[in-house]
């Protein structure tokens, strides 16, 4: 009887474990993943980490936390942990050539968040160009100013359903950086069809050399 | 010989290694951690009930150490925290961006600086904001044996106590591994809080510049303005 109890609370802390931080194992995307928002126009560094302080909106609700990132562009990986002001972790996550390891998310955070929403701002604005096809009856467009990307947008029609919009200051280097990189200040991404709008502040930019990656 | 020479060196280098492991741990031991008894952490607790429930108002700089696995080093900012007996507490942060979060009785707000200006905003987050502070609020009173809640040990670093509370549920232990909390060598206040996460990625609160029951000015807790009202200039950073 014993013995049952035992195999019975193993199993219990199993399936636990399995579940906890939300969901451990890779899960594939939709191909070809994620939301069809790349750009090549940032002209970023291969490897590079950076802070994110982020302000999100949806509908009436706002969030504020701050965004660490670890990029490596050439191998496509996102490493992503998004915190509250005090410590407590949001979320985080690995990204890796198509595939999304949610590794810890907090209660009240859906998963379905990180990739839907997290996951495509993340690639949007740290990742090149892939080759994701558009949705339907919808086109995608590029702004630059002074050779830097300042608006991109997806329009439905006529209708704009999806900005980001780029701030740059002047004069600003990136430690570690050797080159020009246009990195921006701010970054305000809206998202029309969700009453979605997450403000963007990148008060650290660090590139990473190859060998430290 | 070189058969010889390889024993020899295997021999030597083993021995060699344990030496050095021994003079380089010789300074660490004389700083070593003491694990307080379990008598000894209550008797502590009880005089920290003591003397932090004289703290009436607190002032106090820190500097918060974060260190994230996947990033090299430690990612630093700073900030400031006051408290106001019973029920009031902000907390600044000024680098490397500034944010100042206030809770006042029952209300929590939130504001952040942007592009020039103070925001003030109305955050989902702001409850769970509220939540965290009354924490900090029970820990600066000195409340910190919550038998339900958390696990209580105690180490001496350095003639300096430090508790560790570590969550009983398992569903909180999900979230948050361990507190550690430096406490002052005078016993009544607090030099660091650690957060540490299950994941072994932590925060570090380091407190300096205190003044334990010093005069602050009441409308620093003010949540009914547009934006925060000016702290202290011995609180904020040099220009």
């Amino acid at each position: 009887m014993k013995k049952l109890k035992n195999k019975i609370l193993i199993l219990l802390i199993l399936t636990v474990a399995s579940l906890g931080g939300c969901c451990a194992r890779p899960v594939p995307l939709e191909s070809p993943s994620p939301p069809a928002l790349f750009l090549d126009h940032t002209a970023y560094p291969e490897t590079f980490r950076t802070i994110h302080r982020c302000t999100l909106s949806i509908g009436s609700r706002t969030f504020v936390f701050n965004g660490y990132l670890k990029v490596d562009r050439a191998l496509n990986t996102i490493k992503c942990v998004a915190q509250s002001d005090m410590g407590a972790t949001v979320f985080k996550y690995v990204y890796r050539a198509g595939n999304l390891n949610i590794l810890y998310c907090t209660p009240g955070f859906k998963p379905d968040w990180i990739k839907k929403y997290a996951l495509r701002d993340a690639s949007l604005v740290c990742l090149p160009r892939s080759s994701a096809r558009l949705p339907r009856e919808t086109r995608q467009e590029s702004i630059l100013t002074d050779t830097r990307l300042t608006r991109y947008r997806i329009c439905k029609h006529d209708t704009e359903i999806y900005t980001a919009t780029f701030t740059y200051s002047k004069g600003d280097r990136q430690e570690g950086c050797h080159g020009d990189f246009a990195i921006p200040k701010t970054i305000t991404i809206i998202d029309k069809s969700l009453d979605y709008r997450l403000d963007i502040r990148v008060v650290d930019f660090r590139c990473i050399p190859e060998n430290d990656s | 010989m070189t058969m010889n020479r390889c024993t020899f060196l295997r021999g030597v280098i083993p021995s060699l290694l344990l030496l050095f492991v021994l003079l380089f741990s010789i300074p660490d031991a004389a700083q070593a951690e003491a694990p307080m008894s379990q008598a000894e952490v209550a008797k502590l607790l009880e005089r920290i009930e003591v003397t932090f429930l004289d703290t009436t108002s607190l002032g106090t700089s820190f500097e918060q150490e974060k260190q994230i696995s996947f990033f090299d080093g430690t990612i630093k900012s700073t900030g400031a925290l006051l408290f106001q007996h019973p029920d009031k507490v902000r907390m600044d942060s000024f680098t490397p961006f500034r944010t100042s979060a206030v809770v006042n009785g029952d209300t929590a707000i939130q504001y952040e600086f942007v592009n020039g200006r103070w925001t003030k905003l109305d955050t989902a987050t702001n409850r769970m904001l509220h939540a965290v502070m009354k924490n900090i609020i029970s820990w600066l009173q000195g409340r910190f044996n919550d038998a339900s809640l958390y696990g209580v040990t105690g180490v001496m670093k350095s003639d300096q106590p430090y508790l560790t509370l570590t969550p009983k549920s398992p569903e909180y232990q999900k979230h948050i591994h361990h507190f550690e909390l430096g406490i002052n060598k005078a016993v009544n206040g607090l030099d660091s809080i650690l957060i540490m996460l299950p994941d072994g990625d932590y925060t570090r609160y380091t407190f300096y510049n205190d003044r334990i029951n010093g005069t602050l000015p009441s409308e620093i807790f003010n949540t009914q303005g547009k934006e925060p009202s000016v702290l202290p200039s011995w609180l904020t950073p040099a220009p």
